[in-house]
Parts: C-alpha cells; structure tokens; sequence
C-alpha cells in the first residue's frame, strides 16, 4: 500500500486534531495490531486459554441459579433458570469485558502513549477485541446449552449483533470516561472493579425485570437493562418482550455517555503524555 | 526435612514485618488524591450498593432482631462485608505476591513469608477500619451494639486471619507454578461471598443447599459475628470450636504448602 515517495509531512497548529477522525482510519494498522497482541496474551500465555473465559461465566451461571432462582424464589417463565441466567450474563460479559480493557488501556500502554503520536482512541478501541473474543467462545457455550435445554433459535437471532453493538457502545463510552479520568486521577482505578462487582446485581443478569414492577424504572436507567432484556428476547424466544421504553432508555444512554466520552477523551487527551 | 517454626521466623524478622505491612498499606493509596480515606470510604460505597439492591429491591432481611429494619439490615451487611473483603483479598492478591518479587527469591537471601503475611496484615488493617466505623454507626440503631459481643471480636477475627493467612501463603507458593491461578481467583471469590451468605440469611431452611453450606467456616463465622456484636445473642462456642479447627487446619496446610515448595522458587522464576 506503501507509495515509493515518501508523504510530505507537513507540521501546523492543530492539524492534527483537524485531521483526527481521518488519522484514525490511517492507524487503523496499529488498531489491529494492539488488538491481535491483546487476544495473544490472553489466549497464548494461559495453558488452557479459552477454558479460563468459560469458566467463570460458568460458575457465576450456577451460582446465580441457586442463589437468585432457589434461595430467593424467583420466577423464570418458561424458560429454564440457568439458562435465563446465561443469556443475561452474555451481554453482560461482553460489557464487563470491554469496559475494564478499555477502562484501563491507556495506563496499560502508558509507555506507548508517551514516547509517540497516534490518535490515542487507538488504544481503548483495540482492548475490545478481547471482550469480543471472548464473547464468541462464550457463545460456543451458550449455544450447547441451548440445545440441550431444546431451546432453538429463531429469525430473532438476526437481531443479535444490534444488541451487542449497543452493549459495546455503552461500554466504550463509560471505559472513555473512565480511562480518561484515571490519566489524572489514579483513584478511578478502584471504582472499575467496584462497579463491576456491584453492576452484575443492579443490572437484571440474575433475574427477570418483569418481577420487580416497583423498582423497574429506576433499573431502567441502567442502560444494560434494556440490552439484556434485547439479548434475552433475541435468544430465548417464548414469552419474552422488549419495551420500546426500555430500549429507548437504553439507546438514550448509549448515545450520552460515547458522545459526553469522545468529548472528554478528546479533550483532555492532549495531556495524556505528559502527566501519565 | 523439617520445617522452620513459622512464628519464630516471624518474630525474628518483626522489623521486615511491620515495614512491609506499612509498604503494603502505603502503595494500595499511592498517586491517589482521597488517600487513606478510601479506607473508609470503599466498604461504605460497597454497602450503600449491596443495600440497595438487597436491601431495596429484593427486600431481603436477616431476620433475627425483631422488627428489623433496613439500618439494621446494612449493619449486618458491613459487617459480613468486613470480614469476607479479608478472605477476599487474601485471594486475589496472593497468586502474584512471590511471582512479582523474584529479586527476593534469587538475589537475596529473605525471609520470604513474611510477603503473604503483610499482605493479610494490612487488609485485617483496613477490616479492623470499617469495624470500628461500623460499631460507631451502630450506636445509633434501635438494637444499639452489644459490647460483650464487641470485646469478644478478637475471638472472632483471629479464626478470620488465620483463614486469610493459610490461603496467603499456599496460594502464594502454588502461583509460582501455576500462573493460571489469577484466573481463578476472580471466581474463587465470587463463589466465597455467596456461599458465605455475606448479603442473606443463611438458608438454614433449604435442606439441600444447607447441608453443603452448613460447612462453610467462613458462613459460620460470620454469623457468629453478627450474633455477638449486632444481634445481642450468645456466640455457640461448638461453632466456634469448628470454625477455629478448620482455621488451625488451613494456616497449617498453607504452611507446609509454602515451606515445601519453597526451596523450588528460584528455578522457575
């Protein structure tokens, strides 16, 4: 792809953040290749790889059936529990996956960021590949459930990708916020994991939004609601419905927290370099 | 080949002790603006969530005191928080503590257990903060604090540090060999704070999950606990028998663990 003649480089102020949007589509190299060493490491250096990304959804699967569908007693329809439990933890992976790579991408290659130029969205977009990868094996997974619990797919699968789109936007633009903040103020590091381990209650991965009317409009702020329940509709089929109201809050969200992150990211990325 | 007497070898190296835990606490606050006041303020974020969610929205309740209320029901919760943050910790953070510090292993000639022992040291620390803030807070609930069950807290945390100190220093010795372990650990402590009914009652009603639950020394502990210090009731000393065996069973085991594997360290780090 490489021209002979090498480009003529010239240098002025604020050409580069004229030209940003079109520079990222010319790093789009370095994008895949910070992706591809992200999904090496996590799947080269593990002895069992892809068995290490099963596992855990597997266990938290078991636990949350016992816990929320035996303990507490919580209808699922006519679905079964684990697998009710497994279709919310898919989107939610997919989410905690991709908000804690990129969430702490620009810290993780702060030598990187430091030594030369490249529009620095690069790095949180290359740390969702993984969260993707790991999706897909997870999948593999849900889908042998599936089939034992003879639940087929049907024409709504289709929708699926539009639902993970949604799941990825809003976890990019929370890891933006977040990997942008902790530039500055290293005490953002704790609050991922904080959010994580409180998140997977608060969005409805263990239990169904139609048993809670009272508290449902406040969960329907938490823009993931809206795309389990997608994912659960998509993939569950039966009885299973998707507000308008839901998604709408949903998409609402997504929308508000990429366009305020790409703001702030933007924004204070000039410093990165300096202060990290 | 015998064993060195852990608590010799830790009170010879008292000084490497205390630096390091001060190390310790120091670093988990480093470049951070709040400091140690994250201290305080983490597990107060961390019950303020778990309240409103099972608290508010499941409406769960430990049902002990009569009439409980939800202040009741957050003390509970920050106190069953305190004690599984240490297990917790002690989880999560040993596979890495040799792994990162081969120069320990290999250039120097150190006391090496000493590293996990800090490591526990400094998270009891910040249990021991959140406890004191709790029994504070407690003051003002209608039960008030029992503070016959408050003195007997050493009783109760000590079976709680040896627990954390066992899993420290075995976990500690296996992550050398096996770097998998980190990705167990995130579900090992996810497994541990529900089957320790850190957030519900235990379910001593469910026959089928009780009978595996009704092991859990972690579950137990922190039921006594709470029945000392929140519940004004008398701690069951025969739990309490069981649940210093296991503790004694695991530092012990850890121990050996560490001590065993200790002599192989250098050659594959």
């Amino acid at each position: 792809m490489e021209a002979t003649e090498p480009p003529e480089l010239v240098i002025e102020a604020g050409r580069s953040s004229r030209h940003y949007w079109r520079d990222l589509w010319r790093y789009r190299e370095l994008l895949f290749f910070l992706a591809w060493r992200d999904v090496k490491v996590r799947y080269k250096q593990a002895v069992l790889g892809a068995a290490w990304a099963l596992v855990q959804p597997l266990v938290t699967m078991v636990v949350f059936t016992l816990v929320f569908g035996k303990l507490a007693g919580m209808p699922s329809g006519t679905t079964p529990y684990p697998l009710l439990v497994l279709a919310g933890l898919l989107p939610w992976q997919l989410f905690s996956g991709a908000f804690s790579g990129s969430s702490g991408s620009i810290i993780a290659n702060a030598n990187l960021v430091s030594k030369v130029y490249f529009p620095r969205l690069v790095v949180p977009l290359a740390a969702l590949a993984v969260a993707l990868i790991d999706f897909a094996v997870v999948f593999v997974m849900y889908a042998g459930f599936s089939t034992w619990f003879g639940i087929w797919p049907t024409w709504r699968l289709l929708a699926l990708p539009a639902f993970m789109l949604v799941a990825l936007l809003i976890a990019l633009g929370a890891g933006l916020w977040l990997t942008a903040l902790t530039v500055k103020y290293r005490d953002f590091r704790f609050i991922v994991p904080f959010l994580l381990q409180v998140g997977v209650f608060i969005t409805p991965v263990g239990y169904r939004t139609d048993n809670i009317p009272n508290w449902r409009d406040l969960l329907a702020l938490n823009p993931l609601t809206g795309v389990i329940d997608g994912f659960r509709w998509c993939l569950l089929g039966g009885d299973y419905q998707v507000s308008a109201g839901l998604m709408g809050t949903s998409l609402l969200v997504a929308a508000l927290l990429l366009t305020t992150g790409v703001w702030f990211f933007r924004a204070t990325e000039r410093t990165f370099a300096d202060i990290i | 080949m015998s064993l060195p007497n852990p608590l010799s070898t830790l009170h010879r190296h008292r000084d490497l002790v205390v630096q390091f835990t001060h190390r310790e606490l120091q670093l988990r606050h480093r470049g951070s603006r709040l400091g140690h006041v994250w201290a305080l303020l983490s597990p107060l974020t961390m019950m303020a969530l778990y309240l409103f969610v099972f608290g508010l929205i499941f409406k769960s309740k430990f049902g002990v005191l009569p009439n409980e209320t939800t202040f009741d029901f957050a003390l509970a919760l920050l106190l069953g928080l305190s004690f599984y943050h240490v297990i917790a910790e002690a989880i999560a953070a040993a596979p890495m503590l040799i792994t990162n510090q081969p120069n320990f292993v290999k250039k120097v000639v150190f006391p090496l257990e000493v590293i996990p022992f800090s490591t526990v040291a400094s998270s009891l620390y910040h249990a021991l903060l959140s406890i004191l803030l709790l029994l504070a807070i407690a003051v003002f609930s209608r039960a008030g604090v029992s503070w016959t069950g408050a003195l007997a807290l050493p009783v109760l945390l000590l079976p709680l540090a040896f627990m954390a100190l066992g899993l420290a220093w075995g976990m500690s010795a296996l992550g050398v060999f096996v770097r998998d372990i980190t990705h167990l650990t995130p579900f090992m402590t996810t497994v541990v704070m529900f089957s320790s009914a850190v957030f519900y009652a235990p379910p001593t009603r469910d026959p089928q999950i009780w009978a595996f639950l009704k092991f859990n020394p972690l579950l137990l502990l922190i039921n006594e606990a709470r029945k000392a210090v929140l519940w004004h009731a008398p701690i069951d000393y025969g739990v309490m028998g069981y649940v210093y065996l296991f503790a004694a069973a695991t530092v012990a085991l850890g121990y050996v663990l560490f001590a065993l594997l200790r002599p192989y360290f250098a050659e594959v780090l």
